[in-house]
């Protein structure tokens, strides 16, 4: 909503404003500037012409030589003035068009933004890039001559034109007698030109689209080794967009080769005339002379004019293509024009609406419901009943056709976006989650209702109880728990190093021996499987940058001790090994983080590792390279016995380890006794997570039970020393990932549920809002929202499971976009109608 | 035990490797293709459970699918307040397919009666795999459709001795 612009253009919505509204909107004083500038320039331009001309006739002829200098002098600073102001008629030239094309996307951009949801259905993302990231260059380039350039050549030509009258009338005449011809025949072949250009925008868009397409539909398109189809669609289109780009620039250059021919038949007709006249006596031979050479000047200003006819023909092309293609209606306006946006009551009213596809298909027939001000109704039908469709109806997500719906009293379809975000919050099935923290996530409806500023400054900000309180409600607390105990603080850990280390002794001493079995401790005699080889080996936090994970390898002092040790080898087998697996295992698919949990290859590193194995497939560990060795051995450092099942390593080899653990220990501190702090129970651990910090140890389950309990156990401790809700705000600043691909399918659920939450809404839609999660989080979720939330919000929930129906006060059957029965639980179960036999069929 | 239990305890072999062992044997998965087997193996997790431990509950989607590994567990129903046993579970039994496909409540619930070790499945794994290699699905429906046929005729051979009306209310079910 932070659409402020100064000018009276913002009003009328982008895609009906005219190209040429851009060329003074906002840019007024840069187009004056640029005007006077210009003006300079073409008077300045005289100035060496008046000088050459006294140079030969005063200083030279009259032999004064301090006449020469002063001349001489004010032709060079003429010429470095003209040259100072041309570079800035092209400054500003450029800065109109950058920042008018920055104005038309940013513009753009927030209006399809607002654009019904069903535009989005109908258009590849492809062609929306398109359209804001090229389509717009050349209508901005446009804007950034559209004043100066005809300006300037006009004044110029007919400023000669004025020249040559005086020269010669009956010659300058001649000589211009062209132009009209011209001015006649070149808009007619800028027209097969402007074809060519429409046709290219299409297919460009049809470009954008394969591209989008076969991005997204890599799965089927690699799953059945599609890849000649797709090429052959691709290629044909990259085809026919040569083959236009090659018509429209030949029919380009043929409006320059038509226009140079005309131009050059100037001094041809002149030389016809002029010679006859000469001939004739008529006309001086030095009149003639002057005239064919101030004809000359007449080239250039007429050249760029016909480059300014092309780019505002192309431009207005491009324009116009990109702004009808959008124009589309948008229902409702995003903020009410001459009031705040409504608090309603939210009491709804809906009568004899429909929804009706453009095909004639009612997807919503005629439905009549009546929800009072703080009343939870479920909304209950086989999939496609029209359930979904009457929720996101009533959030004016989808508009509907006919009859009327009503909050507050006030129709939906006329109520402001504004008036729609304030009362109501949705939860969709499967809700978007934004690359970035946990907590940006989760203040993301927040802060949309509040605006960013209010936030960020702090006025409105939300209290870390009240994060806290949502995170509970939602079931997110424990995930948020887990990824603030999962994290590795390395810098500004000294603030709280006392903290775990007293939790530490705390939880030896309380509940040491009850989680033994789940715990791995940091022993120096064992041999830990949860941690890495490196870790097993080193037993111990690198203080030197040198002894860092990924400098281990090339660090000589280490490898040095792996060649004394006798793990070299093993470990390059075993790097191997991992990466043959994993390559084998994970070829041929699309990568998402989940398939690389068990393998100690990152997602990033694939190809890194599947070029490895095809370069080193039939050779001998001894013949590969020292790049391909270090990445091996890195890969076998990274490796846990216990995490990544893909491979195993030999008894021999962890006896090797924990002897090369001493000998490493011997060595190092001989060589750098500070390069490395050893684990210590009375000392925080840099490199190991908060959590493995208060086990001193790793948990080695992932038995739920035994999950469930060592986190009541950390609860515990993290509430004795007051310290849980610090842990939650380390946990929200976990990132997310793209599309939220860092959490499970019930942990995106649950962000989403936890952020409407936040926001409050006095109206709260949850489309299956719940359907990716086990029961117990369901019913959890159930309970806030009856206990806390009942007679507070107005809540409508499309609900997939029948077991917490009873807690709603109303349930709304629907069947083919009927509402077939309405009432509460209990008399729906007694009238054993459809609902009664859906809820038998459940159990 | 099997042999192939015997190889996984060598220690030479990853539990990769040994997953990819069983899943191979498991009939549901005949007939998938060798690069989404491997994926299931290199998916799935080993649970471990003490004797008594739930491995699951009774009307709860846990979104999983098991196969006992080792160990032994009985299969509970609760009705009426009381439970009922219904059978034992001993190694190379696999339950809950149909909960990787779609959202479903485990209708019994499922107890260690000794240390049990379970191959898990998600059904979030499960769907990874299969949005890679749509045609999947389709090969363990049609394993499905025989063990309804199958569970079909069981109840008409019973029905054929029995002649019980009760159990006309069972039948059908592999018209669906």
């Amino acid at each position: 909503m932070a659409l402020k612009r100064e000018t009276k253009n913002k009003q009328i919505p982008i895609v009906k404003r005219p190209l040429t509204s851009w060329v003074f909107d906002g840019n007024l004083k840069l187009q004056i500037l640029l005007v006077a500038i210009i003006l300079l320039t073409v008077a300045i331009r005289v100035i060496p012409l008046e000088m050459q001309k006294r140079i030969v006739n005063e200083a030279i002829n009259l032999r004064k030589l301090d006449l020469l200098a002063i001349y001489c002098g004010i032709y060079l600073a003429s010429v470095i003035l003209a040259s100072s102001l041309k570079l800035a008629i092209n400054i500003i030239q450029t800065k109109i068009s950058q920042k008018v094309t920055a104005q038309m996307r940013q513009q753009l951009y927030h209006h399809i933004l607002t654009m019904p949801l069903n535009f989005f259905r109908n258009t590849q993302p492809g062609t929306v890039v398109n359209s804001l990231i090229n389509e717009l260059t050349i209508p901005g380039n446009f804007v950034g001559m559209a004043l100066a350039v005809p300006l300037t050549n006009i004044v110029t030509l007919l400023a000669f034109f004025g020249y040559l009258l005086v020269l010669n009338p009956i010659l300058a005449v001649i000589s211009f007698s062209i132009y009209p011809a011209m001015l006649y025949i070149i808009p007619l072949l800028q027209k097969r030109v402007n074809q060519n250009n429409i046709q290219r925008v299409n297919l460009s868009r049809k470009l954008s689209s394969k591209i989008v397409e076969s991005i997204a539909g890599i799965h089927e398109v690699q799953a059945n080794g599609a890849f000649a189809i797709e090429n052959n669609k691709f290629d044909a289109i990259v085809d026919s967009l040569m083959k236009i780009r090659i018509k429209w620039s030949i029919n380009k250059f043929i409006i320059k080769v038509v226009s140079n021919f005309f131009i050059n038949l100037g001094p041809f007709s002149i030389f016809i005339v002029g010679g006859y006249l000469a001939i004739k006596g008529q006309l001086g031979l030095g009149a003639l002379v002057a005239f064919l050479s101030a004809q000359e000047k007449l080239y250039d200003p007429w050249k760029e004019l016909i480059e300014f006819y092309q780019v505002y023909q192309d431009g207005k092309i491009n324009y116009s293509k990109t702004m009808n293609y959008f124009d589309v209606d948008i229902a409702n306006e995003l903020i009410p024009k001459d009031r705040e946006p409504y608090e309603l009551d939210v009491a709804i009213n809906v009568e004899n609406m429909s929804l009706e596809t453009a095909e004639g298909i009612k997807l919503l027939d005629n439905i009549n419901l009546k929800i009072n001000s703080g009343e939870h109704i479920a909304l209950v039908g086989f999939s496609g009943s029209g359930k979904s469709s009457l929720a996101l109806c009533l959030a004016q997500l989808y508009s509907y056709t006919s009859g009327h719906a009503t909050i507050g009293g006030k129709e939906i379809s006329d109520l402001t976006k504004a008036d729609i975000t304030k009362n109501i919050g949705l939860v969709s099935q499967s809700p978007f989650i934004f690359d970035g923290t946990i907590k940006a996530n989760l203040m993301y409806s927040y802060t949309a209702l509040h605006g960013e500023e209010c936030v960020m400054e702090g006025d409105c900000a939300p209290e870390l109880d009240g994060l806290v309180h949502v995170l509970q409600h939602s079931g997110l607390f424990v995930d948020v728990l887990r990824f603030g105990l999962n994290t590795i603080v390395e810098k500004r850990a000294e603030e709280f190093i006392p903290v775990i280390i007293k939790m530490r002794e705390n939880f030896q001493k309380e509940f040491g021996d009850s989680i033994y079995e789940w715990v791995e401790f940091f022993d120096e005699k064992q041999f830990l499987s949860y941690a890495n080889l490196a870790d097993n080996i080193i037993f111990g936090a690198p203080v030197s940058k040198n002894f860092k994970n990924k400098n281990l390898v090339k660090n000589k002092f280490f490898r040095d001790f792996l060649d004394d040790s006798d793990l070299t080898r093993p470990l390059l087998t075993l790097g191997r090994e991992i990466a043959d697996q994993t390559v084998d295992i994970l070829k041929n698919i699309t990568h998402d983080k989940m398939f690389f949990e068990q393998t100690p290859i990152e997602l990033e590193e694939f190809e890194k590792f599947e070029n490895l194995v095809r370069e080193i497939k039939n050779r001998n560990l001894h013949q590969i390279n020292k790049e391909q060795t270090i990445a091996l051995l890195e890969l076998a450092l990274r490796f846990s016995p216990g995490k990544h099942r893909i491979a195993t390593i030999p008894e021999f080899m962890i006896k090797l380890i924990l002897e090369g653990r001493y000998m490493f220990r011997e060595k190092i501190k001989q060589k750098d006794p500070y390069a490395i702090a050893f684990f210590r129970s009375d000392q925080y651990i840099h490199s190991q997570t908060i959590s493995n910090n208060i086990l001193f140890g790793i948990v080695k389950t992932t038995n739920p039970i035994a999950q469930e309990k060592i986190n009541q156990f950390i609860i515990a401790l993290l509430i004795g020393e007051d310290f849980l809700e610090k842990m939650i705000e380390i946990g929200m600043d976990f990132e997310v990932g793209t599309k939220g691909n860092n959490l499970s399918g019930g942990q995106r659920q649950k962000l989403a549920i936890a952020r409407t939450f936040l926001k409050s809404p006095p109206i709260m839609i949850l489309d299956e809002a719940t359907s990716a999660l086990d029961n117990k989080s369901q019913t959890r979720i159930q309970n806030v929202l009856s206990r806390q939330w009942k007679g507070k919000s107005t809540l409508i929930a499309v609900v997939h499971r029948l077991d917490i129906v009873k807690e709603y006060d109303k349930v709304v059957f629907l069947k083919a976009g009927k509402i077939v029965e309405m009432g509460s639980y209990d008399e729906l179960m007694e009238k054993k109608g459809y609902f009664y036999e859906l809820a038998h069929e459940h159990r | 035990m099997n042999s192939l239990m015997n190889t996984d305890n060598s220690g030479d072999k990853s539990e990769f490797a040994s997953n990819l062992n069983i899943f191979r044997q498991i009939d549901f998965f005949a007939g998938i293709s060798m690069d989404v087997m491997k994926l299931f193996a290199f998916l799935c997790q080993r649970q471990t459970y003490k004797k008594g431990d739930t491995i699951f509950y009774q009307d709860d989607d846990d979104q999983c699918c098991y196969y006992i590994f080792s160990g032994k567990a009985k299969l509970i129903l609760k009705a009426d307040e009381k439970e009922h046993f219904i059978r034992d579970y001993e190694a190379e039994s696999y339950l809950g397919i149909l909960s990787l496909m779609t959202s479903m409540n485990k209708q019994f619930s499922l107890i260690a009666q000794e240390d049990t070790t379970c191959l898990v499945m998600t059904r979030e794994a499960f769907s990874k795999v299969v949005d890679q290699f749509p045609e999947t699905p389709l090969k363990i429906v049609r394993t499905i459709g025989n063990r309804l046929l199958q569970a079909e005729r069981k109840c008409i051979l019973e029905y054929e001795s029995s002649a019980s009306d009760q159990l006309k209310n069972l039948m059908g079910i592999s018209l669906i």
